[in-house]
């Protein structure tokens, strides 16, 4: 795979989706999510999500798979995947604005998951802004939002490092402070004590990893710092009374 | 009956992880109100404070506390153990912080350690006879006390680095409220 080629897939699927009944419906997600702002955070991730609403998948899926083979993706039948030679491979992932559990998708030409924390998580407007490809990506706080509340155990502590990450990066910037207290604000108290559970719980759990901390002292210190900041930055956040 | 699609496995494995992490939820809930108190924590990693350097101790671990007591912020299990007698880990090591690096070439000078090779040296094993310090010389000095001619770290950064070191398990969490609670002496930091 040619280096930023995630980037040019992005690129691609935004103007190839220009002038179709999925233009802006496909909001840069998952791990991928980092290739909708400025980061230096890696991804650590070969495939990209796009998170797309249920409604859209269930009343028009034939047409979507249509628009996306006329761009040359092949659908994986009852995946959401699609593939292309020489791309990264890419997923739909499902958001509802009505049901907020998880679940699938109606039977259909095209099938997807639906993420409850996802529609929660869009519903607040700051989630979602356009990225630098031209099409709509997370925000920084949607996306620590997505990854701090997701329960995917075989993700491990990945994505709440991430998130972690992230949140040091962005300590200074109160847009995105206020986006994620909002946000926050969404979910109910226990739901929001999880998240900053598992988020301390990934932080000890890299601590105590003995590969980890072999791999190179001064990498280790570096990062074990940011994660640390960006939990405190988070118990900041969240302990914050905003006016939202 | 019909084999499961890829996405009705998909969805199974969705909600088996959403089962597991209300389980751990739950749990959580049931270990008390300790669990969210310390969830307002920020763990801090001793060996990711600065310098760190592992030392087999060459003169018993009560004469290297006392001859280090000069140069030393004691933390971890040898601020507790300082504090009130007791001591959370069963290896036998020492913690502390130093001011610079010289401090630490004169444990050596001195011939109360001699250094181990590596930064990586197992904080929680010792190998069997051997008494170890693992001293770190940090960006900047944590906030210290006073206590019996000794300087520990303050409760807050002692209640940091312990949940860094040994994580934030209820049994930990309850021996603190327990024993540091009623063992932390007025603040009187250095």
């Amino acid at each position: 795979m040619s280096p930023g080629a995630e980037s040019q897939l992005i690129a691609r699927l935004v103007r190839g989706t220009r002038g179709t009944l999925l233009e802006d419906r496909l909001i840069l997600g998952g791990s991928s999510g980092l290739y909708g702002f400025e980061t230096a955070t890696p991804a650590f991730t070969e495939d990209l999500d796009f998170l797309i609403d249920e409604d859209l998948v269930s009343s028009r899926g034939s047409e979507i798979l249509e628009v996306l083979k006329k761009l040359g993706y092949q659908h994986h039948l009852d995946t959401p995947t699609f593939t292309s030679p020489g791309d990264p491979t890419f997923d739909l992932v499902g958001y509802s604005r009505q049901d907020f559990t998880d679940h699938l998708s109606p039977p259909g030409s095209l099938r997807v998951m639906v993420f409850g924390e996802l529609g929660i998580i869009l519903e607040e407007a700051c989630s979602v802004h356009r990225g630098p490809s031209g099409g709509l990506a997370l925000t920084p706080a949607g996306f620590c939002a997505a990854k701090l509340t997701t329960l995917r155990v075989e993700k491990g502590a990945k994505d709440k490092l991430q998130a972690l990450l992230v949140v040091a990066e962005r300590e200074l910037d109160p847009a995105f402070r206020e986006c994620l207290r909002r946000i926050f604000a969404r979910f109910d108290s226990d739901r929001r004590q999880d998240a900053l559970a598992d988020a301390q719980a990934a932080f000890l759990s890299l601590q105590r990893d003995p590969e980890f901390r072999d791999r190179g002292a001064e990498g280790y210190v570096v990062f074990l710092r940011r994660v640390e900041s960006g939990y405190g930055a988070l118990l900041r956040y969240l302990g914050e009374k905003g006016d939202g | 009956m019909a084999e499961p699609t890829f996405m009705e496995k998909y969805a199974r494995r969705v909600f088996r992880d959403a089962a597991a992490a209300r389980t751990r939820s739950l749990l959580r809930r049931l270990s008390g109100l300790l669990l969210y108190k310390y969830l307002d924590v920020v763990p801090s990693v001793f060996t990711a404070l600065g310098e760190l350097r592992a030392y087999r101790l060459r003169v018993p671990r009560v004469e290297a506390i006392e001859r280090l007591s000069d140069r030393a912020v004691f933390t971890l299990d040898t601020a507790t153990e300082i504090l009130g007698g007791f001591r959370f880990g069963r290896a036998r090591n020492e913690y502390a912080y130093f001011g610079s690096a010289s401090d630490l070439d004169w444990i050596e000078e001195a011939s109360v350690g001699e250094r181990r090779p590596g930064t990586s040296f197992p904080l929680a094993w010792t190998p069997s006879g051997w008494e170890m310090l693992f001293a770190v010389v940090p960006d900047s000095m944590p906030p210290a006390v006073a206590i019996a001619g000794f300087a520990v770290v303050s409760r807050e950064h002692l209640i940091r680095d312990l949940i860094g070191l040994y994580g934030a398990r209820v049994e930990l969490l309850a021996s603190i409220e327990a024993k540091l609670n009623r063992t932390t002496p007025a603040p009187a930091t250095r």
